[in-house]
């Protein structure tokens, strides 16, 4: 039976319907997160990941200094990673890599901004 | 709900799919140049990890080689339009590994690619301009909605990238100043002033919006597309992170030939001749053996460019 005679005649029963309730699905759920999800995140500081605003913003690195009793030392943390991603928020992994790679009581982290600063104790760690 | 059922359920011939797959298998293989030496840097215990869930150890050089191996011939496989299933299966792996391993890794283009990459595999995107319709005839018909999602994501993409845009920092020129940088064509000088950068902030803006409807329009297409390339051809050229924007430009302008494809837009009609009742028994033996339905479209050249 040739391909036109199976579309015309319609004799044929079309088995392609089996799958459509899982295509539909597929499709509906793609849409909805390829759509929802930037939306979510246009509420977010920018540029947030996942929500296509590519150079939308800018943040500046934050800067590092460790605590050893009463001295504080900084350190150059921007040389340390592997890639400085503006969409990123780098405090939490710096403060954990310096507490473990480190003797230092204390990590202080400012930025990014002029008002986040984060002062975390490496025994919490 | 009937007419969209029997939209999700078609298949057509669709050549240019082709055009994307080797498109994407390009802009995979720009990535992976990007992204092994940040691989194998991760290696080291002196740089910062950042894993997307405590507990993921630091990845070996072992393993990095394994990934990057895995994703070379995946990507390969794409690209040459072998296997491509697997290959295309081998490569989200690789994807979905390496954005779960670690932060710093993570881009906007790498995102793109497994959207992408993923709607490929699911497309059998192998039909056509491959080592595998060498093999069997490249008359095959595919399942469009994947190719209908792919034309979707980029509207998604640029859309969004132009309305995010819409902030004082983007508009002022802020953001072009600080990104003209580093690029393979070093930004003159005397050009870096708010009088043109500004402008040429509100002018990209503008593009991006106008490609994210443009491409659909059978009017617009064809300037949207030159526009398009111009756009990313100075993005990749004047930007800093060259690789990766190169990469990000060949995974978007690798889109674009689906937009030409009508028998794709032809099957929202009733009148799509050129496309297929879903899952017949050519599809059910695996290889669509050139029909008359088929044929005419490859006949009358209506499936190539409009």
């Amino acid at each position: 039976m040739t391909l036109n005679r199976l579309h015309q005649n319609g004799t044929e029963r079309r088995p392609g319907a089996g799958g459509a309730p899982w295509t539909v699905a597929f499709v509906t759920i793609y849409l909805l997160f390829q759509v929802s999800l930037p939306v979510v995140k246009l509420f977010e500081e920018r540029p947030a990941r996942f929500g296509w605003q590519m150079y939308s913003g800018y943040r500046t690195f934050p800067t590092v200094e460790l605590v050893y009793g009463d001295s504080v030392a900084p350190v150059d943390a921007e040389s340390l990673v592997v890639r400085n991603r503006l969409d990123m928020d780098f405090a939490r992994h710096l403060t954990r890599h310096f507490c473990r790679r480190t003797t230092a009581e204390a990590v202080i982290v400012r930025g990014p901004g002029l008002t986040n600063e984060r002062v975390v104790r490496c025994l919490d760690q | 709900m009937r007419s969209i059922l029997r939209v999700l359920t078609r298949r057509a011939v669709c050549p240019n799919l082709g055009l994307t797959r080797i498109g994407i298998g390009i802009a995979l293989l720009i990535t992976l140049a990007e992204v092994a030496p940040l691989l194998f840097a991760l290696t080291s215990p002196e740089t910062v990890r950042a894993p997307r869930f405590d507990g993921l150890p630091r990845p070996t050089s072992t393993a990095a080689w394994a990934l990057v191996l895995a994703w070379f011939a995946g990507a390969t496989g794409l690209l040459l339009g072998w296997k491509s299933r697997w290959a295309g299966g081998l490569v989200l792996a690789c994807l979905g590994s390496v954005l779960v391993l670690d932060e710093q890794l993570y881009s906007n283009h790498l995102y793109l690619l497994l959207c992408l990459t993923l709607l490929l595999t699911i497309a059998e995107s192998d039909a056509y301009l491959s080592l595998a319709a060498l093999l069997r005839g490249s008359c095959r018909t595919i399942r469009i909605w994947p190719v209908l999602l792919m034309k979707v994501q980029l509207s998604v993409v640029y859309f969004f990238a132009a309305l995010t845009k819409l902030n004082i920092a983007f508009l002022s020129g802020g953001m072009l100043a600080v990104s003209l940088q580093e690029g393979l064509i070093p930004f003159p000088e005397a050009l870096r002033r708010v009088e043109v950068l500004a402008p040429a902030a509100w002018a990209t803006v503008l593009l991006e919006g106008y490609l994210s409807y443009a491409l659909w329009s059978d009017r617009r297409r064809r300037t949207a597309v030159w526009l398009g390339i111009m756009l990313h051809i100075g993005i990749a050229a004047t930007m800093g992170e060259t690789l990766g924007l190169a990469a990000f430009s060949a995974t978007m302008v690798a889109v674009y030939p689906l937009f030409f494809a009508k028998n794709v837009m032809g099957a929202f009609s009733p009148a799509g001749y050129n496309s297929l009742p879903s899952r017949t028994s050519a599809e059910m033996t695996g290889s669509e053996p050139c029909g008359p339905v088929a044929r005419r479209g490859i006949e009358d050249g209506s499936m190539f460019a409009g």
